[in-house]
C-alpha cells in the first residue's frame, strides 16, 4: 500500500534500521538471549502489506461494503442486571463475614474423575480432599469438550500405536537438538500444505504456541491491537513479549481502525500488529460474520499497512466447507494473514499447536521462538495422530463429520432458541454459551444437567464479566441426533424449574 | 395428600428459585441462615416503617384534608 501514501520519504523499509526507529532499543539489549523479537522486527510480514509511517493520507475504510457482523449479544432486563448485582452484593457480604470469622478456605478442586471421553463416565469422590470414591458413576453425553470432530477416540489409534512403539512416548530433547523426528518434518509439511501456506512450526504445547511464539515475533516496539476478548495464551504471550498493547472492543473493526490510525499517527511504533483469535470460546462469536468477516480486517490491514496475528485454536477443522478454519469459512485467502496460529487439541483431537506463515517467517520463529529451542518436542504418537486425523478431514469421513458438526450445531442452537434461553454468538459456529447471569444459577444448572446425564461446563469470574455467567455446550461431530435430543430435553427441564429462558426474542 | 404433597412441591420450587436469585443456593448453611435474618430484619423494618409512619401519616393526612375542607365549606 505504498503507493496510497503520500511521499515516499514516508514510507520506510523497516527490515533495516533507520535514524528514528529501533537503533535506541538496541542499547538495551544486554546479551544474546534477550534479543528476540526486536532485532530485525519486520520479518514476518508477507510483502503485500507495507507499513506507512503516516495515515493521513489514507482514506477511511468504508465498512458498508464488508460484513461486520459481530455476533449475537442480547442484552438483559433492567431488573435482571439489579438482581444479579444484589446477588452479587450479597456473596461480597458474605465473604467479608466469613473472612472475618474464618481462615480462608483453599480453593477446592471439582471432586469428581472423568474416564472416557466422547461418553464421559464421571466418578464422584466423598470430598475434594478425601480422594476416595462414593462409587458412584455416572454415564453422560460430553458437551463440554472442544472435540468439535470427534476424533478423540477414534480409529486412528493403530497408526499411533505403531508410532508409539517406533519413536517411544517421548524423545527428552527440545526440536532444536535431538527431537526432530521424520514425523515431525513431515507433520509440518503436511499443516502447510492443510492450510495453504509456505511453512509452518509444531509446538508440542497449544497454550505455549502463542506464549511462546509471540515473543520471537514482537518486541518492545512493537504495538499490539488486541481483541478485548483474547485468550488468556495470547495475553501472556504479549506481556512476556512486552510489546505495547492495545485493546479494541470484541470485533469492532471501526474501533480497530480508530485505534490503529491514531497509533500509526504517533510515529514511534517499529510495526502495527492485529491480534484476534478465529473463534472466541467464551463468547462463541467466529471472528465477525458470515462472508467476508476476516475479508474485513484484511482489508483494513491491507489499507493502512498492519500485520494480523490469527489464532485459530478453535476454528481450525471445524469451519469452512473443507475444515480449513476461519479463513475458509470466510472466503479469506491464507497468505493474506500474516501469522496463522492454531492448536490441535480440539479438532483433531490430540496435543499441541502450530504456527503457519512464509517460510521467511517460520524459519525466524524457529530462531527466535522459544518453543522450538526450548520447549520439550511433541510427542511421536501425538504427530502421528494429527497426521490420521487431517488426512481422514481430506477424505469423505471427514467431510461427513464435517455437515455432521454443522447441521449438530444448526439444530442445538435452534432448539435452545425455541427454549427462549439466551444464547451468544454466531449461527455456525460450535461453541454455544448460554447466559445465565448468576453463579448460583451456573452451579444449579451443570448440576442439574450432570444428573440428568450431560456433562458440561460452567464458565464465570474470572473467566467471564462479573455478571455473566454461563453455561458453555460444545457441540462435536460424534453427537448422535438421539443424544443430542436428550440433551434439549434435560436442557429443557432444568430450564423450566431454575427460569433460564431470559430472551425477548421471537421463539 | 396429593394437594399437600402439590403445596409442597409448590413451595420447594419457589424456595429453590429464591436461593437462585440471591446467590443463596451454593453457599453454607449457616450462610443461608445468616442472610434469611438479615433479609427478615429488613422486611420487619420496612413493614415497622410502613405501619408506624406511611399508614398512620396517611390516615392523618385524610382526617386533617377532610376537616380543612370542611372548615372551607
Amino acid at each position: 500500500m505504498a503507493t496510497t501514501i503520500a511521499g515516499s520519504r514516508n514510507v520506510r523499509d523497516l527490515s533495516k534500521p533507520d535514524e528514528y526507529g529501533f537503533k535506541g532499543l538496541k542499547e538495551n539489549v544486554h546479551n544474546g538471549k534477550t534479543t528476540n523479537g526486536f532485532m530485525k522486527s519486520n520479518d514476518l510480514r508477507n510483502g503485500d502489506t507495507d507499513f506507512g509511517i503516516s495515515g493521513g493520507g489514507v482514506p477511511k475504510m468504508d465498512w458498508s461494503k464488508y460484513d461486520t457482523f459481530p455476533g449475537s449479544f442480547e442484552k438483559c432486563t433492567l431488573l435482571t442486571a439489579a438482581l444479579t448485582h444484589l446477588g452479587l452484593y450479597i456473596l461480597m457480604f458474605l465473604g467479608f463475614v466469613n473472612q472475618l470469622l474464618f481462615t480462608p478456605k483453599v480453593a477446592t478442586e471439582k471432586n469428581r474423575e472423568v474416564c472416557t471421553c466422547t461418553l464421559l463416565v464421571l466418578r464422584f469422590a466423598k470430598s475434594a480432599a478425601v480422594r476416595e470414591f462414593t462409587g458412584t458413576e455416572r454415564r453422560c453425553i460430553n458437551l463440554g469438550s472442544y472435540n468439535y470432530l470427534g476424533f478423540a477416540g477414534h480409529s486412528t489409534h493403530d497408526e499411533v500405536a505403531a508410532a508409539a512403539r517406533l519413536y517411544g512416548l517421548a524423545l527428552c530433547s527440545p526440536r532444536a537438538e535431538l527431537g526432530s523426528t521424520r514425523l515431525h518434518r513431515l507433520l509440518e509439511e503436511t499443516t502447510a500444505n492443510f492450510l495453504g501456506v509456505e511453512a509452518a512450526i509444531v509446538v508440542g504445547m497449544g497454550f505455549g504456541t502463542n506464549t511462546l511464539g509471540l515473543p520471537g515475533l514482537l518486541g518492545p516496539g512493537s504495538l499490539a491491537l488486541s481483541d478485548e476478548k483474547n485468550h488468556a495464551s495470547l495475553i501472556m504471550g504479549l506481556r512476556l513479549a512486552r510489546a505495547t498493547v492495545r485493546v479494541f472492543r470484541h470485533n469492532d473493526v471501526r474501533h480497530l481502525e480508530q485505534l490503529a490510525r491514531a497509533a500509526i499517527a504517533e510515529r514511534k511504533w517499529t510495526k502495527i500488529v492485529i491480534v484476534v483469535e478465529g473463534v472466541y470460546s467464551m463468547e462463541g462469536t467466529i471472528m465477525e460474520g458470515t462472508i467476508v468477516p476476516l475479508g474485513a480486517m484484511v482489508a483494513l490491514k491491507r489499507r493502512l499497512g498492519l500485520q494480523l496475528y490469527l489464532d485459530e485454536a478453535h476454528s481450525v477443522g471445524a469451519l469452512g466447507p473443507r475444515g480449513r478454519g476461519v479463513c475458509d469459512h470466510a472466503g479469506v485467502a491464507p497468505a493474506d494473514v500474516d501469522v496463522l496460529m492454531g492448536t490441535f487439541t480440539k479438532s483433531f483431537g490430540a496435543a499441541g499447536g502450530y504456527i503457519a506463515g512464509s517460510a521467511k517467517l517460520i524459519n525466524w520463529i524457529r530462531q527466535y521462538g522459544h518453543a522450538h529451542t526450548y520447549a520439550h518436542a511433541m510427542s511421536p504418537p501425538v504427530a502421528q495422530q494429527i497426521l490420521a486425523a487431517m488426512r481422514l478431514v481430506d477424505e469423505e469421513e471427514g467431510r461427513r463429520r464435517l455437515r455432521a458438526l454443522r447441521e449438530n450445531t444448526h439444530y442445538f442452537r435452534d432448539q435452545l432458541r425455541r427454549m427462549g434461553v439466551v444464547t451468544l454468538g454466531h449461527p455456525d459456529s460450535p461453541v454455544v454459551p448460554v447466559l445465565v447471569y448468576t453463579f448460583s444459577k451456573m452451579a444449579a444448572t451443570v448440576e442439574r444437567l450432570t444428573e440428568s446425564g450431560v456433562a458440561t461446563v460452567g464458565v464465570g469470574f474470572p473467566a467471564t464479566p462479573l455478571n455473566k455467567a454461563r453455561i458453555r455446550f460444545c457441540l462435536s461431530a460424534s453427537h448422535s441426533r438421539g443424544q443430542l435430543e436428550r440433551c434439549v430435553e434435560a436442557m429443557a427441564r432444568a430450564v423450566r424449574e431454575l427460569g433460564l429462558d431470559y430472551s425477548r426474542q421471537p421463539r | 395428600m396429593e394437594f399437600l404433597k402439590k403445596i409442597q412441591q409448590f413451595i420447594s420450587h419457589w424456595y429453590v428459585r429464591y436461593l437462585l436469585a440471591t446467590e443463596l443456593y451454593m453457599v453454607d448453611t449457616w450462610e443461608k441462615v445468616v442472610m434469611h435474618i438479615v433479609f427478615g430484619i429488613i422486611f420487619t423494618l420496612f413493614w415497622y416503617f410502613n405501619y408506624s409512619i406511611i399508614i398512620s401519616g396517611i390516615a392523618q393526612l385524610r382526617s386533617s384534608t377532610a376537616h380543612d375542607v370542611e372548615q372551607i365549606l
